[in-house]
């Protein structure tokens, strides 16, 4: 494989290409941002994915056997879901299955009459009573409260800096360039709603039964996720993550009311600010392409299905694209059937520049896909791809 | 006499107001028990028509959501004046999401429309191993069993759940049906169930011609 021994030459390269991917000029070739999860990798290099949640050697081994083995510009691997710190919180929201991956249950932390108490004063709401509710271990006295917590920071500090020790030594190593996700995670305001405190079910049922209320939350929610957008110091380079969750599952008269408006100030809030972001729209966003064509150019899109010529006619005009790849076919069609769709979304998408290439999402499961018709597809794209 | 076409499309277009509005006045009239199950159809019949708005595009998974909701609702309403039970005579389903999957708003719509459908549900809840099918089954000696799952994964979840049962000699007994958006036709023979469906609708009907 070509990501050994890399030479100066080729870091350069990378990133060059990635700089101009971001600043709108047209590279070289595609950049390649392969994303694979701490589960896949540790099902590729037979680690045991409980353990290696605990054990940063065994993280590494398994995020180096993905950097080693697979094609990608940006470095392929990272994780932010331990379960440490989680158990130490009691957290209902985050758990780790009986396989070790962690898994997301739902969970209703505030109650439909709680809302005007939310909307009043979001943050105490949360650190009082929606908190303790998600994490019970925090449902105590405030001694044993700030124990509670103190622990699980200091756990999450643990992996957290740990992960990213391990990142740093395998970019180095294999000349691997940061990706399009430096900063924090955000979510939209309705999302961070409808995930952390009502839930999908309650959320869609609040919009037929108090959809004024759902409107005056989000918008009490905006500055909350603002701050967090934007910390006291910029790193320089800092792209946020937001991952977009319920859009694709409304209606789009509920969308350009509910969903979009505070979600646009957010990402226009951090434009000004200068810190720019990577949207990643979850299902099918092709009816929503318009409103993502409005957002600032330092916003880059990253898509899971969808049409994606309509999408590069209109949100990728302006802005950098990415996604699409749905890497299990390989499990289904032939290594040279798996190309010629690359090779069909790259002809849609890269002609112009603004188009990077990346997964639909990222690989949870090795077994979902074909690893040698998935490196030749990587591989094929890293050699292929001089628009 | 209550207008059924009306609350069937009151139903239909998930207009709550007017549903509520409809089915107290009709609870008001003093209707007889048999006025009282073509209503419970009429609400169940306007799920079909949400399917279809579903299925042209009109309605999003979140309107799948209310419409369970709404329909649980109803069938709440209308419950006291069936004596405390909707039919619950056409006979048993034993009912759960399958193991590693915790999702179950489909699996409480479809539990919604057979109770509506005059089905006694026993409704195990998400993330149910085998063995807790197989005692459900020995316990409640359903004629049905229900397995919903969506994740890609349950579709191995539910093959172990009929293995379970055959072993312990119940798989004669029962007919299997499945759901979720894991299922298809391929699926449903690698797994050995009866039927699949992804329409809630299709399959109480289907259940209500296997007793
Ligand atoms: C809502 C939802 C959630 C909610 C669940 C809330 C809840 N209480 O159920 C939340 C946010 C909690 C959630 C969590 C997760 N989810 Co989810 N979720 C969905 C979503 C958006 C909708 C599913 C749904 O409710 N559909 C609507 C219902 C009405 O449809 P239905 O289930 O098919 O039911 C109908 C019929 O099939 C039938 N039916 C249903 N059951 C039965 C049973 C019988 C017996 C019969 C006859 C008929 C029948 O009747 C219904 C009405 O007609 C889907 C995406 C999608 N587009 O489907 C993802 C999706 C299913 N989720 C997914 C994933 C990955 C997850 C998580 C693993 C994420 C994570 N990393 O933690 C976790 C789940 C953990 C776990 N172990 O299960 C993936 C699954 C991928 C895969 N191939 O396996 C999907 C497809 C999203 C995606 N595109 O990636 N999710």
């Amino acid at each position: 494989m070509r990501g050994m021994g890399v030479d100066m030459a080729t870091l350069k390269e990378r990133t060059q290409i990635r700089t101009d991917s971001i600043e709108g000029r047209i590279p070289k070739r595609v950049f390649v941002f392969a994303r694979f999860s701490l589960e896949a990798a540790c099902g590729y290099a037979g680690v045991d994915l409980a353990k290696a949640h605990y054990d940063m050697e065994l993280t590494e081994k398994a995020f180096e056997s993905i950097c080693k083995d697979f094609y990608s510009d940006a470095l392929p691997v990272g994780n932010i879901r331990f379960p440490a710190p989680y158990q130490i919180l009691g957290a209902r929201n985050w758990v780790m299955g009986s396989n070790g991956a962690v898994q997301h249950p739902e969970i209703v932390t505030m109650e439909a009459d709680e809302y005007d108490e939310y909307i009043a004063n979001p943050y105490d709401a949360i650190v009082e009573k929606f908190l303790p509710r998600a994490c019970p271990e925090l449902d105590t006295d405030p001694a044993n409260r700030s124990l509670v917590l103190g622990k699980a920071y200091r756990s999450f500090k643990k992996y957290s800096e740990g992960t990213r020790a391990v990142c740093g030594k395998l970019a180095a190593k294999y000349g691997l360039v940061p990706g399009f996700i430096t900063g924090e995670l955000i979510e939209a305001p309705f999302d961070f709603l409808a995930d952390q405190l009502r839930g999908f079910k309650e959320i869609n049922i609040d919009l037929r039964r108090r959809a004024d209320k759902v409107k005056a939350a989000c918008e009490a929610t905006l500055p909350l996720m603002l701050k967090r957008a934007v910390p006291p110091v910029i790193r320089p380079g800092q792209i946020n993550y937001i991952p977009l969750h319920l859009a694709p599952y409304i209606k789009m008269g509920d969308f350009e009311k509910y969903f979009w408006p505070t979600l646009e100030e957010l990402v226009n809030g951090m434009d000004k600010a200068g810190v720019a972001c990577t949207l990643f729209a979850e299902e099918d966003w092709t009816r929503y392409a318009e409103y993502l064509a409005r957002l600032p150019k330092s916003a880059i899109l990253m898509f899971e299905n969808g049409d994606c010529a309509k999408i590069k006619a209109t949100a990728g005009k302006d802005h950098l694209i990415g996604g699409f790849f749905d890497p299990t076919i390989t499990l289904t069609r032939s290594k040279e059937e798996c190309i010629d769709e690359a090779k069909r979304l790259v002809d849609i998408c890269a002609p112009g520049g603004n188009f990077y290439f990346a997964f639909d999402k990222g690989i949870m499961d090795i077994k979902s896909v074909d690893v040698p018709k998935l490196q030749a597809v990587l591989e094929w794209v890293s050699v292929n791809t001089n628009y | 006499m209550a207008d059924v076409l009306a609350i069937k499309q009151a139903v239909g277009d998930l207009d709550e107001g007017s549903v509520t509005e409809k089915l107290n006045a009709f609870i008001a009239s003093g209707p007889g028990e048999d006025e009282v199950q073509a209503v419970v159809a009429a609400c169940q019949q306007g799920m079909e028509i949400v399917g279809e708005k579903f299925g042209e595009g009109e309605y999003f998974v979140g309107d799948l959501i209310f419409a369970g909701e709404l329909l649980t609702d109803c069938i709440d309403m209308l419950k006291p004046l069936l004596g405390g039970e909707v039919g619950g005579s056409r006979g048993t389903i034993v009912l759960g999401t399958v193991e590693g999957d915790i999702h179950d708003i489909g699996k409480n719509i479809f539990r919604s429309m057979s109770e509506a459908a005059g089905f006694h549900v026993v409704d195990l809840g998400i993330d149910q191993p085998p063995s807790a099918f197989v005692a459900a089954v020995e316990e409640h000696k359903p004629q049905i069993v229900g397995m919903s799952g969506v994740l890609t994964l349950s579709i191995d979840s539910m093959k172990r759940t009929v293995e379970a049962l055959q072993e312990k000699g119940l798989r004669g007994g029962v007919k299997v049906a499945i759901g979720g958006n894991a299922v298809s036709q391929e699926s449903c023979q690698y797994i050995g169930a009866d039927a699949w469906s992804k329409n809630a609708a299709e399959s109480v009907k289907t259940c209500g011609g296997w007793v």
